[in-house]
C-alpha cells in the first residue's frame, strides 16, 4: 500500500467543524473508535452552520452518559447536567431565556429510564427544544448494560441470557405525548440525518429526533458485531423507510428500524404561550 | 471562556477533484470511512490511521468526511473553472 | 405597611421583591401556597412560575433558569426535599445560585403532612452525597420568613451556592403581622469584567461578590456536574479535585463573618445556656423569661454553617446547655460537638407534630 505524496501546496483550508469545536488538548474525544456519536455530533454542527444559528443563541445540554459528553466539545453554552434530568434543566433555561435555541443530546438511558418522566412532559409541554436521543441500545459509558431500547434477545452485561423485556419506541412514545415534530434516523444516512437535524431545529416546540447509532465497542462487541463497519451495516440491514415500512405487516416489522418523520404539526411554542399569558395578565392590572 | 486551542498537523493530498484533509492525530483508525468510500480510496496504515492510496479515484463525495466520528478527515472540492 | 399574613405567604413576598423572576416547583403540603402565590404574582412582574412534573424536575429548572442568569426558586417541604437532594448537590459543585424552602413537616416518608417539626436539620447539611457548600437559613416567625428569604436570595447569588430556608409547618401557616420595608435593597449579579476570550468561569478568587457569566452572554461557559477544573471541564487528578474542593469549602469557611446570623444574651451571671433555631426558639425564649433565672441563649437564624464558634464562647464555663427542638436531637448533636465535657447537655425534644410548649422547656430550666 502506498500512501499518495502529501501536496506541497499551502492551504488555508480549515474545517468548519473544527471552528465550532472547543479544540484543546481534551482531542481527540473520548468516544471510541467507530462510535455513531461523533457522526451525529458532526451532523449537528453541519446544521446548525448552515442554518446560520449564532453561538451566543446556542445552548447544548445533555444527562450523563456517552452521549452526554457531547456539550464539553462545543465551542457555545454547554449545560452537563444530572443523569436524565438534561430536559428539566434545559426547560429552565429555555424559560428564562426564550430566544435561546435550546438542543438536548441523551443516550436511550438517560432519555427514556431515568429521564423517562422528564422525556414525556417536556414533549407534552411542547417547550421549545430539539431532543435528539441517541439510541445504541444499550448504556455503554457504565459498561454495556440493558436500556430501555435494547432489542428482545438481544445481549447485555445485565442481560446475559438475552434481553426479556420489550423495548420503547420513543417516536410513539414522544408522539403519545404530543410533542411537535416526532422522527427517526440512522448513522448510516447521513444526507437524512443532518436533513431531520435541520428540519427539527427549525421547528417549534418539542422535536425529537431519535438516532440509532452504532457502539461497536461494547453493545457490538456483546453481540458479536464488533466491529464499526458490522454494527454500521447491521443497522442498515435493518433499517426501512416509513413508506416502505406501511407496506410490511407486523411480524415483518418486528425487527426494524422504521425511519422518516412521523409527526410534524405547528404549534404555540410553550415560552410563547407563557408570553401571552403574561401579557395579558399584565394588561388587566 | 478562555481555552487553550491546540493545533492538530494536516496531511492534504491533491486530487483531480479537490483535496483531501487528514487530522492523523484525531484518527483512530475505526475504518469506517475505509469501508464507506465507494471508489475504495483510503486504506488503514501500519500506524492504524486513515491514508490515501490511490487519490486519483477520488470522487470528492464527502462520505469520508461524513463518516469520521472523530473529525480526522475532510474534503475540499475543487472548483470547476480550476481544474 | 403591616399586614397580617402567613409564613407562606411573607416567603413568597418577599421573593418577588428579592428579585426572583423564577419558579418552578411542584404541590406538596405544607409549601403548596408558596407555589400558589407565585403562579399568580410572576406573570405580573414578567417572570416565570411552571408546575414541573415532581421535586427533581423542579430543582433542574430552577438551576437552568439561574444559569442562564434569572434568578430562581423553589418550595418543597420533606418528601420534595428528599428528591431534590442531588440536584442540590448539582448546584453546590457547578456554583449556580439558588433558593431551595423546605417548609418542614412531620417525617420520614409521608410523616404528618399538616403537621410541622424541625426533623429535616441535618439533611439541609448532608441530605446530598459528598461534601458540598450549603447554606440554611431558619427563620422564626413570619415576619424573618419575610427577612430571611430576601437574606437567602441574596447569599445565593452573592456566593454562587444553594440557599435553604428550613421554614416549617406551624409557621408556614400561622399568621402574624409583617411589616414590610418601603424599600427593599435587590443584589444584582456582578457581570463579567474580561472579554470571553479571557473569562474563567470558576476564577480561583472569585468566591464573594464575584462577576460571573450566565447562559446567551456569548461566555460559552461550560457546566458539569464532573468534579472540575477552573474552565468547567472534567478533571481527574488529585491536585485539581484538591483544588476545587478547596475552592467548595473556601465558598462556605472564607465567609463565616458574614453568613453567621445570631440572636445572641449572653447574660453573665446565668449558669444555663439554652440554643435553639425556628419556632422551637419561640417557646424556648418564653421559658427563659418565666424562669426566675438568668438563662444565656442563642437563637441561629443561619444554622448551617453552624455557628461552632459562638457556641463554644457562650458554652464556656457554664454548667449546662438546654437545646430545646421538634426532632430527636439533630440540633443536640452539633451543640454536644462545641460544649466541654464539664458542661451538661439537656436535651428537650418534641416529635409528635405538635408545637413544642414554654412549659416542656421550663421543667429543665429548674
Amino acid at each position: 500500500m502506498t500512501p499518495a505524496k502529501a501536496s506541497s501546496r499551502k492551504t488555508s483550508f480549515s474545517p468548519m467543524i473544527h471552528s465550532y469545536l472547543r479544540m484543546d488538548e481534551r482531542f481527540p474525544h473520548v468516544w471510541c473508535p467507530g462510535c455513531g456519536i461523533g457522526i451525529v455530533f458532526g451532523a449537528l454542527i453541519h446544521a446548525v452552520h448552515e442554518l446560520k444559528i449564532p453561538k451566543k443563541k446556542l445552548l447544548l445540554a445533555s444527562g450523563i452518559g456517552c452521549t452526554s459528553r457531547m456539550p464539553g466539545y462545543l465551542d457555545a453554552d454547554t449545560f452537563h447536567v444530572l443523569h436524565g434530568r438534561a430536559l428539566a434543566a434545559a426547560t429552565g433555561v429555555k424559560l428564562a431565556r426564550p430566544d435561546m435555541e435550546v438542543v438536548v443530546v441523551g443516550g436511550d438511558g438517560d432519555m427514556l429510564a431515568i429521564g423517562g418522566n422528564h422525556f414525556i412532559h417536556t414533549a407534552r409541554r411542547n417547550i421549545g427544544m430539539t431532543c435528539i436521543v441517541l439510541n445504541n441500545y444499550n448504556y455503554a459509558m457504565t459498561g454495556g448494560q440493558q436500556s430501555p431500547t435494547t432489542p428482545r434477545d438481544m445481549f447485555a452485561t445485565t442481560a446475559p441470557y438475552g434481553a426479556i423485556d420489550d423495548p420503547v419506541d420513543a417516536c410513539l412514545l414522544a408522539s403519545g405525548a404530543g410533542a411537535a415534530f416526532v422522527a427517526r434516523t440512522t448513522t448510516y444516512n447521513f444526507v437524512q440525518l443532518k436533513r431531520l437535524i435541520k428540519t427539527a431545529l427549525s421547528r417549534k416546540g418539542f422535536r425529537l429526533l431519535e438516532v440509532v447509532a452504532q457502539c461497536p465497542t461494547i453493545f457490538g462487541r456483546l453481540n458479536r458485531i464488533p466491529t464499526p463497519k458490522d454494527l454500521v451495516t447491521w443497522i442498515k440491514a435493518h433499517t426501512v423507510t416509513l413508506e416502505a415500512a406501511k407496506k410490511m405487516d407486523a411480524k415483518e416489522l418486528e425487527d426494524k428500524v422504521v425511519t422518516g418523520v412521523f409527526v410534524d404539526r405547528e404549534v404555540e411554542e410553550y415560552s410563547e404561550r407563557y408570553a401571552r399569558l403574561v401579557k395579558k395578565v399584565r394588561n388587566a392590572h | 471562556m478562555k481555552l487553550k486551542r491546540k493545533a492538530f498537523p494536516v496531511t492534504t493530498i491533491e486530487e483531480p477533484k479537490g483535496f483531501i484533509y487528514i487530522y492523523p492525530d484525531l484518527c483512530k483508525g475505526c475504518d469506517l470511512c475505509v469501508v464507506l468510500c465507494p471508489k475504495d480510496i483510503l486504506a488503514l496504515g501500519d500506524d492504524l490511521k486513515v491514508h490515501v492510496v490511490n487519490p486519483t479515484d477520488c470522487i470528492a463525495c464527502y462520505l469520508c468526511e461524513w463518516n469520521c466520528p472523530d473529525f480526522a478527515i475532510f474534503i475540499e472540492k475543487k472548483e470547476k473553472k480550476e481544474s | 405597611m403591616r399586614r397580617l399574613v402567613s409564613g407562606n405567604e411573607a416567603c413568597a413576598e418577599a421573593a418577588l421583591r428579592a428579585g426572583i423572576r423564577f419558579f418552578g416547583g411542584y404541590p406538596i403540603t405544607p409549601s403548596t401556597e408558596i407555589a400558589e402565590l407565585m403562579a399568580e404574582e410572576l406573570p405580573r412582574v414578567g417572570g416565570v412560575f411552571i408546575q414541573m412534573e415532581d421535586e427533581i424536575a423542579s430543582i433542574m429548572a430552577i438551576i437552568g433558569a439561574s444559569a442562564a442568569g434569572v434568578p430562581s426558586m423553589t418550595a418543597t417541604s420533606g418528601p420534595g426535599f428528599s428528591l431534590m437532594q442531588e440536584g442540590i448537590g448539582y448546584a453546590a459543585m457547578t456554583e449556580v445560585a439558588v433558593v431551595v424552602v423546605n417548609v418542614m413537616r412531620g417525617g420520614p416518608a409521608t410523616g404528618l403532612p399538616t403537621k410541622g417539626s424541625q426533623a429535616d436539620f441535618q439533611q439541609a447539611r448532608w441530605g446530598t452525597h459528598g461534601d458540598h457548600p450549603v447554606v440554611a437559613l431558619t427563620p422564626r416567625g413570619v415576619q424573618e420568613c419575610f427577612t430571611l428569604t430576601l437574606r437567602a436570595v441574596e447569599i445565593s447569588q452573592r456566593l454562587r451556592v444553594p440557599v435553604i430556608l428550613l421554614m416549617d409547618e406551624f409557621i408556614g401557616h400561622m399568621r402574624e403581622i409583617v411589616s414590610f420595608p418601603e424599600k427593599v435593597e435587590v443584589y444584582h449579579r456582578q457581570k463579567p469584567r474580561v472579554a470571553p476570550s479571557e473569562y474563567i468561569h470558576y476564577a480561583p478568587d472569585n468566591n464573594y461578590n464575584a462577576p460571573y457569566a450566565s447562559f446567551g452572554e456569548g461566555y460559552a461557559i461550560h457546566f458539569s456536574g464532573l468534579n472540575h477544573r477552573s474552565d468547567g471541564f472534567p478533571i481527574n487528578d488529585a491536585p485539581t479535585i484538591r483544588w476545587n474542593n478547596e475552592r467548595l469549602r473556601a465558598k462556605i469557611e472564607d465567609n463565616l463573618a458574614y453568613l453567621e446570623d445570631n440572636y445572641v444574651d449572653d447574660d453573665p451571671d446565668a449558669d444555663t445556656l439554652i440554643v435553639a433555631f425556628g419556632s422551637a426558639a419561640r417557646s424556648a425564649y418564653e421559658a427563659k423569661l418565666l424562669t426566675d433565672k438568668p438563662i444565656a441563649y442563642i437563637r441561629a437564624l443561619t444554622v448551617w454553617p453552624f455557628p461552632d464558634a459562638t457556641v463554644r464562647r457562650l458554652a464556656k464555663g457554664r454548667k449546662r446547655v438546654v437545646v430545646p427542638e421538634m426532632n430527636e436531637g439533630q440540633l443536640a448533636r452539633e451543640v454536644e460537638r462545641c460544649i466541654g465535657t464539664d458542661t451538661e447537655l439537656v436535651s428537650v425534644t418534641r416529635n409528635d407534630g405538635s408545637m413544642l410548649t414554654p412549659k416542656e422547656v421550663l421543667e429543665a430550666l429548674r
